[in-house]
């Protein structure tokens, strides 16, 4: 599920407020497109007593906790406490296009001289890269691979060629399910069906991976399978 | 006639109790006057003994059998034909049958392979010298006081109907059908193929305790498995010795192997792979090899040995079929008629496959048909607030309730599973007013879409594996009563697949419907697999 797209800050008291081309971050999806640069304008609120020494913003795009994209922008500046600064300045994307594609939860921080996050905002981003991009890869082999598994174990059970084993039936089934849990956090926001949510990828992959695995265990014994390598040894007498 | 004539026709013996009767004469105890030596003195049935030409064939015979010299075979003493008797005096062996020791404290897998590589020497023997046995079987394996294995009861088949399987009007086998070679049964020309199929059979049997066909159905039901059905795997044995044992008793003669020394020769190979190369030695048991089955028992096999040899090594295995089936007694030939006449191909169940076929597209049509009541519909993301009059929202899948909530601030906000879980339409209810919920997303990113899909595809393959376990006679009722809930599962999911996919309203009536017509078509194919 989509987490509520309220700024996070850092200390309790450090809010940062983000637009990019005078849309809100957190309201709606932020479109990203590689063939336009994007006016990104940030606002942070310092309710604390100390100075917050912005160094960079960080607009990070991450799945499953692999980021698969990142600009980093300096842009120093400092925020006296208990007052707002507001910044603006260009990014270019122009290599988004071959990094990712579809929905993807997109970040954007503050970050210190210490490279310790000062304060960030998360939405879903709507990248239009390729299809053929890291990301966008990443999800269709998920997809085909997860197909190929389910079509391995399903023709296997229909064939009688599982193991004998009870668990290794159901081991034979555990990638099928993995690979439906990724599919529906990689490849369906790929396919800009659905947003990823960080809070539900790990309950999709264990649950779908349990089901397949007790798909798995439950299938019948393959039975005594018909001799074959028989013949290859027998050497016949001529009569 | 009474054991006088016996008596009379053998003044040099002293002719002692019967020892032995079968469906091919009587046997009786008795001894050399002069020598001392016991022996054992087979009396044909007078209707070899009335028949002038099966007396002719029995005469060719024993003159041949007389000629066999071999350690493995009961060697045949003196022939008399007197008086309308025909008497063979043999050997006489003490040390039980083979099916004695295995009814009583069983085999090990060593013990049956000695044996059978000792009766395939035997039979090799005598196919050399152009007889058959053609009855091969465990009680026709004696043992003699030293634990020498022998040959006995050769070419009586041959004899007394030309090797082809003979029965009575009552459905009586002429001989023991549960080892019977298939082209024995039909009559066709025999060759030493049909003794190494009993024999296969019989090691089979040793293997694993049981035969490798469905009990049950009389002997002319044994007789039409082993001509129209292939015989089940061999349970609990592991390559290649399985592998040796299922080609031996193919149905074709020609997929089997073509005489007894080819036989022996894998199988003191497969034996000497599981065994180790001095198995025999460590057996203990007096076996005469041709040198070439000898050395293919002890050559060094470089293929690793399965795990599961060590508890086939251990174990003895016992008989668990006690000889049910009544064997005919040969009183007269004009009873008798040849099996290939009474013998039919078991019937296609055609009936049961077309009873699945129309069930099976009666599951698939019902769906469709099934529209619903007809209600409103409400086309929305699931993971908004319901906008409808009423201060309750309850929303149910069939019956089964999935969300009952209160009205918000915002509308009715449906627990966050909600939409991961509703694909294509369910019933809502808003204080009593009922309408269809229709999720606006893809089908497949909700458990009813793609956890139904799944579904249905896993029944189908449990299905199918069930059937084909059933085709190969590797499983019996048991897949036919597991196809009633695979069935029940199978029909469901189309049913929930179809309304999902087509934003029907998922009704209890439809879901029913199609449950039981995939159970019917399941359990109708079943059904028909097991008997094809």
């Amino acid at each position: 599920m989509l987490a509520p797209p309220t700024a996070a800050a850092q200390g309790g008291s450090v809010l940062l407020e983000a637009d990019v081309d005078g849309r809100p971050v957190g309201v709606g999806n932020l479109v990203l497109k590689p063939t336009d640069t994007v006016k990104v304008s940030i606002t942070v609120r310092n309710g604390t007593d100390t100075v917050q020494r912005v160094k960079t913003v960080r607009i990070s795009g991450t799945a499953l906790a692999l980021t698969f994209f990142t600009y980093d922008t300096t842009v120093p500046f400092d925020v006296p406490p208990r007052s707002v600064e507001t910044r603006t300045f260009p990014l270019d994307p122009n290599d988004l296009g071959s990094q990712a594609t579809g929905l993807l939860p997109v970040t954007v921080e503050v970050v210190d001289v210490q490279r310790e996050t000062i304060a960030s905002v998360s939405t879903t981003g709507d990248v239009k890269g390729s299809l053929w991009s890291v990301y966008g890869a990443f999800g269709l082999g998920v997809l085909v691979l997860t197909a190929l598994s389910w079509a391995g174990a399903l023709l296997a059970l229909a064939r009688r060629r599982l193991p004998a084993n009870r668990w290794q039936r159901a081991m034979r089934f555990l990638p099928a399910g993995i690979g439906t849990g990724l599919v529906a956090v990689i490849s369906l926001s790929v396919l800009r069906l659905v947003a990823p949510s960080p809070a539900a990828e790990i309950p999709f992959i264990v649950g779908a991976a349990a089901v397949a695995f007790v798909l798995g265990y439950v299938t019948p014994h393959p039975g005594e399978r018909p001799s074959s390598s028989v013949d290859a040894d027998t050497v016949r007498i001529p009569r | 006639m009474s054991q006088s004539s016996v008596v009379a026709a053998l003044p040099q013996y002293a002719v002692g109790e019967q020892i032995g009767e079968g469906g091919m004469g009587v046997v009786y105890g008795g001894v050399h006057r002069q020598l001392g030596r016991p022996v054992a003195i087979k009396r044909l049935p007078h209707a070899v003994a009335e028949d002038p030409r099966m007396s002719e064939r029995f005469e060719h015979e024993a003159r041949l059998l007389a000629r066999l010299d071999h350690p493995h075979i009961v060697p045949v003493y003196d022939y008399v034909r007197q008086q309308g008797e025909h008497l063979l005096v043999m050997e006489r062996l003490d040390g039980g049958t083979v099916w004695s020791r295995f009814a009583g404290d069983g085999l090990t897998a060593q013990q049956s392979c000695g044996i059978v590589l000792a009766a395939l020497s035997g039979l090799h023997a005598a196919h050399e010298a152009g007889v058959l046995h053609l009855d091969v079987k465990p009680k026709n394996l004696l043992f003699t006081s030293n634990g020498v294995v022998k040959v006995a009861d050769f070419g009586i088949s041959q004899v007394v109907s030309e090797g082809a399987t003979l029965v009575t009007h009552g459905g009586a086998v002429l001989g023991t059908p549960a080892y019977i070679a298939p082209e024995q049964a039909m009559g066709n020309a025999l060759t030493p193929a049909a003794d190494v199929y009993a024999t296969g059979t019989m090691l089979y049997e040793l293997l694993c305790g049981d035969l490798p066909f469905e009990r049950g159905g009389g002997p002319l039901a044994m007789i039409q498995k082993r001509v129209y059905q292939d015989p089940r795997p061999l349970p609990n044995v592991p390559e290649p010795l399985a592998g040796v044992v299922m080609r031996s008793i193919a149905r074709d003669p020609l997929a089997r192997y073509r005489n007894a020394e080819t036989f022996a020769i894998d199988l003191a190979g497969a034996a000497g792979h599981l065994f180790g190369p001095d198995w025999l030695v460590r057996l203990n048991a007096p076996v005469h090899l041709a040198p070439q089955v000898s050395s293919s028992s002890t050559r060094r096999s470089l293929r690793p040995v399965e795990r599961d040899t060590v508890s086939l090594t251990q174990q003895p295995i016992r008989a668990t079929l006690v000889d049910p089936v009544p064997a005919a007694r040969l009183s007269g030939s004009s009873t008798l008629v040849p099996a290939a006449q009474v013998i039919r191909p078991p019937s296609s169940p055609w009936l049961l496959w077309l009873v699945a076929a129309v069930t099976l597209l009666a599951m698939v049509v019902v769906p469709f048909l099934g529209s619903g009541r007809g209600l409103p519909e409400v086309s929305l993301n699931l993971a908004d607030p319901v906008q409808e009059q009423g201060n309750q929202l309850v929303v149910t899948l069939a019956g089964i309730e999935l969300a009952n909530v209160p009205r918000g601030d915002t509308g009715f906000v449906l627990p966050g599973a909600t939409r991961w879980i509703v694909g294509g339409a369910v019933t809502a209810s808003a204080d009593g007013r009922e309408f269809l919920l229709v999720s606006n997303q893809t089908p497949w990113l909700s458990l009813m879409g793609t956890g139904s899909a799944l579904l249905l595809l896993f029944a189908l393959a449990y299905l199918e594996s069930n059937l084909r376990a059933l085709r190969r006679r590797q499983t019996g009722a048991a897949a036919v009563v597991a196809a009633v809930p695979l069935g029940l599962g199978l029909g469901l999911a189309v049913w929930l697949l179809v309304s999902v996919l087509l934003k029907h309203e998922p009704t209890v009536p439809t879901a029913l419907t199609c449950g039981v017509l995939g159970a019917a078509a399941a359990l109708s194919a079943s059904l028909a697999s097991r008997r094809a």
